[in-house]
């Protein structure tokens, strides 16, 4: 640090200008990267809290996340300085001083360019990152976007630090968003409930239990305990406030568990769904007993690692023993994020292809023998996760999400993932899609013909071969479409569709073979009562019940849920 | 000739065998990994660091002046076909040591060949102990080595509620078991520790990670997790979009190393921790040459001095971890005891191990009378570029199988 | 049996029971290892695991080769054959095994005995697994009443096709989650191996101490070499048990944890212990073997009884060492002796009335129903049966191969099990046993020889076999006469109008 200061003296002349206390948090944070002892550190870092200087936050922020950097100066001292969010064709950025907030020049003054892997980023450890967390929380209760001063108050609140109050109290008469009220009288009743006044303590006890906050529950909950333990302590009172408010959170509690567990049985029902989606079609409509739909998903998946890869910054990959290298775009941002959806029409085309090849080459000479086609695509299976483990490794590859599909947003305390909200809008537009293409082209109905009656339907002129190929490449390119969704929640490796496969048949066998209304149902039933379940006994037996409910269902209607009448006696 | 029924249907295809003119000085190694199946996705890079260091080996002479001559084999991540072949390797090939085995199942059915048969395996990936047999040799990291570390550092961290989460196997749960154990007698109340398990190959984690949002909602928690390989990445996926992230809970993963990375969005995991007895990211002389030859090995993987030819090597994306350095440190403890022994008899070798040192990539080794390592134990943080940081070293842990003996 | 059995099928059958069952292990047992040619006891105990596969594809066949039930569940009563008998192999290796504790290893690191105090840690189910006849019968009656029950409630709803399919694999697959949990008191994951003898164990057991009290005076005195020796080795805490000892039955189970604990650990033979102790002829030969493993433990006990005849009650036979040669070939030729007998067994069902509605419920089930037939009970009857089958095929297996575990109930083994029927030719009884070895023999060596490819020659084959050899492996010969004829139909310039084929309701498996 001694060493440092002079060279900052010099920095400091001619940005008089600049507000003097930003100059000092600046300094203080400066002096606390280049501090060596971890605790000195950290107690600098909080004495930032007050600075409010939008560098300092962006400096903190960075050091956080491994992206601010250490710069040689001319004399070997080291500058911290952050990188630009631009890049140059070369990948390369501007560089910005932390301490003035001035761009890095030359000699001759034009500003010099360096490419993040280039230098060394400034050390952190995870005590720092969360001391560095708290302080950029109490930045962030005054942050213009409601969202982030919400969290950062509930966060602040639970650390129930006295400290905070005035920054809560204060905020609260300028709030005007009332999510971000609420969370502010939360905070405040929270942090009184540690205050030694018993009177300023139990009301705040009672509001923290008509607010309904669950956040707090835990604290209650060990306040209880203590309460009980030494009742001298703690005076009248006490308990009955605490009990009368641990009664409303819990029942509360349960009425957002309710609805948690519906949108996660709804969300595990449209995974089902749009897995099981192309079966649905290949084995409900077609009878192939497609043992390789997984691997068909797979291919999705790898469809989408592809087009990520075009989009982004390229890969490599083997064909037949040799490395082909493709280019990539090198897109950021939402030119990136596009990716994704070009990702879920591309895979929809190359199943469907590998769909296409499949029925031309094999499954066209087993629609008189429907069970073999279980051997033959066992074997294509086989074959297939294989081809994965030779072109693309054998281990997981890495999809990355795209930045729409990336968190939640919470209302009541329950969590909603945006994937999850995708894959369920998603599974509405592949049955309106797959219901559309049935009852509403020609080829639909052509379909619908062959699938009924094959040699009545070839009688009056529809090209059942024609019509087969097509439908075994559609029920394919969905299965494309679902595995691009699995990489969102899921991992992409050549075992992939095993994960699926048997929870696939069992769906659509449940719903009825040949009767998408029965496939819908049956992944609805199965996803909800598998998160119903799981809670009570455990994901291992949850899932054990729900197959032996299966089971027993069958046995009360044979054919599945939903019956296609025929006059055929054998169904 | 035998009469042998694989041979006979084999005799269609025979005119595709080109055999090899077996040269005289080599000495047949056996690599019993799984290839193809669901524990291919871990199993194929240790095959991987094996061949690349018998062709370290060969390039400088050899083992005694013999050329190693891998004799590769796909157990296919099926149980009994592990015995079958750890036999078919020992009987039919006459291998002088075995190295192989990812999953404890696959170990524990090849370990009565091993013994009948006489045979020497080397065991690279952490388990949980409670086994010791003469022909099995442990460079794996046991429990006290690779469990009990990174507790203490999240106790020492001021984290006061454990989340276990595993798969529903023995590993997670002996493991659990132990753990559980240490954290009362650090004084944990049962309260404070949830203990839950998922089947293999799960996919949905909503309810799992709905309730740890609820169980770290006070911010003293951290998850301890012996999800096996393959789970973790539907479970991060979740964990990270639920807006949970190291800061206010985070994950100790014992089966997640820079392998395993590669098939997870490693920039939402920052901050995350590992705990291994090596890391691709520590810089010594001997790791960043160890790093650097596999890197140039995989692009063009051969192996020198034998007629073998290496195939299914992925060349992109590659990356070192724990079990392979322990893999190929298998390979030069072996080599090391065969020398001092003069002989490659098993037994013999067998002798000679015990005290054996060995300078790996980040530290020595020595090899103890109860088959386990005594090795440097690191705890690392992850980083966005799916490396490991370490902020934690434990110099020289004696690996200890038995859990009544260092729980004490 | 010339009724049952043609002439040609009689001569195949003997000549390739004398091959398998004579000829193949007596290569092994006389021939001397090295010699041209010596069967290998490897080969010989893969042959015999390929022998119990084959049992299991018959099953699997007289489903649905023969009664038109494709079921996907079939490992799972495969495994449940393997559990009963791989139980009984646990009980015997209890006090020899890694903790020398009176119940199977992992029973002790899962803490059994806290959550089965009253018996020790054991589980009561497994209590009368202690006894080779309750196993043997549980290997029957296991299976038989989950596929009753399951049969009773599929087939009476007239559960039929790819319904019953894919009940029968939600069926092995919920059972295979059910035994991974460690909780489920089956060893979770690892299952069950390390087994070291079959049909007994040398571990002295409750009555083999003709007076316990008497006896551990006599070995804490210790005048003998060997007294001092022994006492030396019982480990503290059975010493003090025994000095706490009210009377003969605790001091009895104190002596039997002390004793077997020297069975299990050391060679207890040593010249200078044994000076004085007269030894029988074989006992000496076996010491110049030195033995190890199991076989050593066979050897401990034998000197302790020959070392006190006056204390210990001598036990003739002390049970087979698994993994010993001699048990490996009788497993084989036990395996050879089932499947002959299956073989035959379905070469009666199938000729009898019964096979002949078999057949019919195959091809139509309504016009069976409607002549008065009850399907549902024909179905269950040959469901069980399958059952059964499949199950003595898997308690052979596990002996063989050494390890039982849920993964072998894997929805996929079952459906590996229905390729190799396919495969081999459906609807006769050559074909799966056929193809039950063929496959597994080419899946053994090209996982061996071509490790990186073999997925591709195996998937190969099963699509061409699908899509050139309906029939299977048996069908092919006929497809050969077909082809001939076709040519010289072609030769001979006539129109080639081939009669159609109009095989599919001729009665299978008739020549």
């Amino acid at each position: 640090m001694k060493r440092l200061l002079p060279f900052l003296l010099l920095f400091l002349l001619p940005f008089a200008s600049v507000a003097a206390t930003a100059m000092e948090s600046r300094k203080v944070l400066v002096q606390a990267i280049a501090e060596e002892d971890a605790a000195k550190q950290v107690d600098l870092v909080k004495q930032l809290a007050s600075s409010g200087d939008p560098l300092v936050a962006r400096g903190l922020a960075a050091w956080r996340g491994n992206e601010l950097y250490l710069l040689t100066g001319a004399d070997g001292s080291k500058v911290p300085v952050l990188l630009d969010a631009k890049a140059d064709a070369d990948g390369k950025m501007k560089a910005v001083r932390l301490i003035d907030g001035a761009t890095v020049a030359d000699a001759a003054g034009a500003p010099r360019v360096f490419r993040a892997d280039e230098l060394t980023a400034v050390d952190n450890n995870s005590r720092i990152r969360r001391a560095i967390k708290t302080t950029l929380d109490l930045f962030a209760i005054t942050d213009p976007v409601p969202k982030l001063r919400r969290a950062a108050v509930v966060k602040l609140g639970q650390e129930q630090n006295a400290e905070y109050l005035p920054h809560f109290i204060e905020s609260l008469k300028t709030e005007a968003v009332p999510d971000v009220v609420k969370a502010l009288r939360e905070a405040i009743a929270l942090t009184r409930v540690s205050d030694p006044d018993p009177t300023v303590r139990n009301a705040a006890i009672r509001e923290l239990g008509t607010m309904r906050s669950v956040n707090s529950i835990d604290v209650l909950r060990e306040l209880e305990k203590k309460a009980k333990a030494d009742p001298a302590k703690f005076g009248d009172g006490i308990s009955a406030a605490l009990r009368s408010a641990i009664q409303d959170i819990e029942s509360y509690q349960q009425w957002g568990n309710l609805v948690g567990t519906a949108f996660r049985g709804v969300s595990l029902s449209a995974v089902l769904l749009v897995a099981a989606l192309g079966l649905a079609i290949t084995f409900g409509l077609m009878g192939v007993i497609n043992m390789a739909h997984g691997e068909v998903m797979a291919v999705g998946a790898y469809t989408t690692f592809f087009v990520q890869g075009v989009f982004g910054n390229g890969l490599l990959f083997s064909l037949v023993g040799r490395t082909v290298t493709v280019k990539g775009m090198g897109l950021t941002g939402g030119g990136f994020d596009a990716y994704f959806i070009v990702a879920l029409a591309a895979s929809f085309v190359t199943a469907g292809l590998v769909g296409l090849t499949l029925e031309r080459g094999i499954i066209r000479f087993l629609y008189k023998r429907p069970l073999e086609s279980l051997l033959a695509t066992w074997g294509v299976s086989l074959i297939l996760q294989q081809i994965f483990r030779h072109t693309f490794g054998s281990a997981n590859v890495q999809v990355d999400a795209p930045g729409f599909l990336q968190g939640s947003f919470v209302v009541s305390d329950v969590l909603f993932a945006y994937n999850r909200i995708f894959i369920i809008a998603f599974a509405g537009f592949v049955v309106f899609l797959t219901w559309a293409l049935l009852t509403k082209t020609s080829l639909g109905l052509q379909i619908r013909a062959v699938m009924q009656n094959r040699t009545m339907a070839s009688c009056v002129g529809v090209r059942t071969d024609r019509v087969n190929m097509m439908t075994f490449a559609f029920g394919s390119g969905l299965a494309g479409m679902a595995g691009a969704c699995m990489t969102q929640i899921a991992n992409v490796g050549p075992s992939l569709g095993q994960n699926y496969i048997i929870d696939c048949f069992m769906v659509v066998v449940l719903g009825g073979v040949g009767n998408l209304v029965g496939t819908i149902s049956a992944s609805g039933g199965v996803g909800v009562a598998n998160q119903v379940l799981e809670p009570w006994l455990g994901a291992v037996l949850g899932k054990i019940t729900v197959l032996t409910a299966i089971i027993l269902f069958l046995q009360w209607r044979p054919n599945g849920l939903f019956v296609t009448r025929s006059r055929s006696l054998d169904g | 000739m035998k009469p042998s029924f694989p041979k006979i249907i084999a005799g269609a295809a025979a005119g595709l065998l080109a055999f090899a003119a077996t040269a005289a000085e080599t000495v047949k190694v056996g690599v019993l990994h799984s290839l193809s199946g669901t524990m291919a996705i871990s199993e194929t890079s240790l095959k991987d660091v094996l061949l690349f260091t018998f062709d370290e080996i060969n390039k400088k002479g050899g083992v005694m002046g013999k050329m190693i001559e891998p004799v590769v084999v796909d157990p296919a991540s099926n149980w009994p076909l592990f015995a079958e072949k750890a036999e078919q390797l020992l009987v039919k090939d006459k291998v002088s040591v075995v190295f192989g085995c990812w999953t404890s199942v696959s170990r524990k059915s090849c370990l009565p060949v091993f013994e009948k048969e006489n045979g020497l395996l080397f065991y690279p990936v952490q388990y949980e102990g409670e086994e010791l047999s003469k022909n099995i040799f442990y460079t794996a990291e046991a429990v006290n080595q690779q469990a009990i570390p990174p507790v203490d550092y999240m106790l020492s961290e001021g984290k006061k509620k454990f989340y276990l989460l595993g798969s529903d196997y023995v590993y997670p749960r002996t493991t659990n078991k132990i753990l559980k154990k240490y954290l009362k007698s650090k004084g944990i109340p049962d309260s404070d520790i949830e203990e839950i398990y998922t089947p293999f190959g799960h996919t949905d984690y909503q309810t799992i990670v709905a309730s740890i949002k609820k169980f770290a909602a006070g911010g003293s928690a951290c998850i301890i997790s012996t999800l096996n390989g393959d789970t973790n990445v539907p479970f991060f996926k979740e964990f990270a979009n639920a807006g949970l992230t190291s800061e206010n809970c985070p994950v100790v993963s014992f089966s997640i190393s820079e392998d395993e990375f590669r098939g997870l969005p490693a920039k939402q995991l920052a901050g995350h921790l590992g705990c291994w007895t090596y890391f691709m990211s520590i810089k010594t002389p001997e790791n960043e040459k160890f790093v650097g030859d596999f890197l140039s090995w995989v692009k063009a993987p051969k192996v020198t001095g034998v007629d073998y030819t290496v195939s299914g090597v992925d060349p992109k994306g590659r990356v070192t971890c724990s079990p392979m350095n322990l893999s190929r440190m298998g390979v030069y403890l072996w080599k090391q005891a065969v020398e001092k022994a003069g002989t490659f008899d098993v037994d013999k070798v067998r002798d000679a191990l015990t005290g054996q040192k060995f300078k790996g990539p980040v530290c020595e080794v020595t090899m103890q009378a109860n088959h386990h390592l005594v090795n440097d134990v690191f705890i690392g943080e992850t980083l966005p570029t799916g490396q490991f940081k370490v902020i934690k070293t434990f110099k020289g842990v004696a690996g200890e199988p038995f859990s009544e003996k260092f729980l004490k | 049996m010339t009724r049952i059995l043609s002439r040609s099928e009689t001569v195949l059958l003997l000549l390739a029971s004398a091959v398998g069952l004579v000829l193949l292990p007596c290569l092994n047992a006389f021939v001397p290892a090295g010699g041209a040619l010596h069967v290998s006891t490897f080969s010989l105990s893969l042959y015999g695991k390929y022998l119990t596969y084959a049992v299991l594809a018959l099953g699997v066949n007289l489903l649905w080769g023969y009664t038109g039930l494709l079921s996907l569940g079939q490992c799972l009563f495969f495994s449940l054959g393997g559990y009963c008998l791989g139980m009984y192999m646990m009980m015997n290796i209890s006090r020899l095994g890694q903790y020398h504790e009176a119940i199977p290893d992992f029973m002790v690191f899962l803490e059994f005995p806290a959550r089965f105090p009253a018996t020790g840690g054991l589980p009561p189910h497994w209590i009368p697994f202690k006894h080779l006849w309750f196993a043997a019968l549980m290997v029957l009656v296991v299976p038989a009443v989950v596929a009753y029950v399951f049969g009773f409630l599929a087939f009476r709803s007239r559960v039929k096709g790819v319904y019953f399919s894919i009940l029968s694999q939600a069926l092995t697959y919920a059972a295979c989650l059910m035994f991974f949990r460690n909780d489920f008191t089956f060893g979770g994951n690892n299952g069950l191996t390390d087994f070291k003898f079959l049909l007994g164990t040398p571990a002295l057991d409750a009555g083999d101490i003709r007076d316990p009290v008497a006896f551990a005076a006599r070995l804490k005195a210790g005048k003998g070499e060997l007294d001092k020796y022994l006492w030396s080795q019982i480990p503290a805490a059975e010493q003090a048990r025994l000095a706490a000892a009210a009377d003969g039955r605790a001091a009895e189970a104190a002596l039997l944890d002390g004793l077997n604990r020297v069975i299990a650990t050391g060679p207890v033979h040593d010249v200078a212990r044994f000076k004085g102790v007269a030894l029988s002829d074989a006992t000496v030969r076996t010491i110049a073997q030195a033995p190890k493993d199991a076989a050593m433990l066979k050897l401990n006990r034998r000197l302790l009884e020959e070392a006190f005849p006056d204390d210990l009650r001598k036990r003739s036979f002390t049970g087979f060492v698994v993994n010993d040669p001699a048990t490996k070939r009788a497993l084989y030729i036990a395996s050879g002796i089932l499947l002959l007998l299956t073989y035959l067994f379905c070469r009666w069902l199938t000729s009898t009335k019964f096979g002949l509605v078999q057949r019919a419920v195959r091809d139509s089930e309504n016009r069976v129903l409607f002549s008065g037939y009850a399907t549902p009970d024909f179905k269950l009857f040959v469901f069980v049966v399958a059952a059964i089958l499949s199950s003595l095929g898997g308690a052979l297996f596990v002996p063989q191969v050494g390890i039982i575990n849920p993964s072998e109930m894997g929805a996929d083994k079952s459906i590996e099990a229905v390729i190799w029927v396919a495969v081999g030719g459906r609807g006769n009884l050559l074909g799966p046993v056929l193809g039950a070895i063929g496959i597994n023999s080419l899946k053994s060596y090209a996982t061996h020889s071509f490790a990186e490819q073999w997925p591709y020659i195996l998937g190969g084959l099963f699509i061409f076999v699908t899509l050139f050899m309906p029939k299977g492996i048996v069908g092919l010969p006929g497809q050969m006469k077909e082809l001939r004829a076709k040519l010289a139909r072609r030769r001979a310039g006539k129109s080639a109008d081939a009669p159609a084929a109009a095989t599919k309701l001729e009665p299978a498996g008739k020549e």
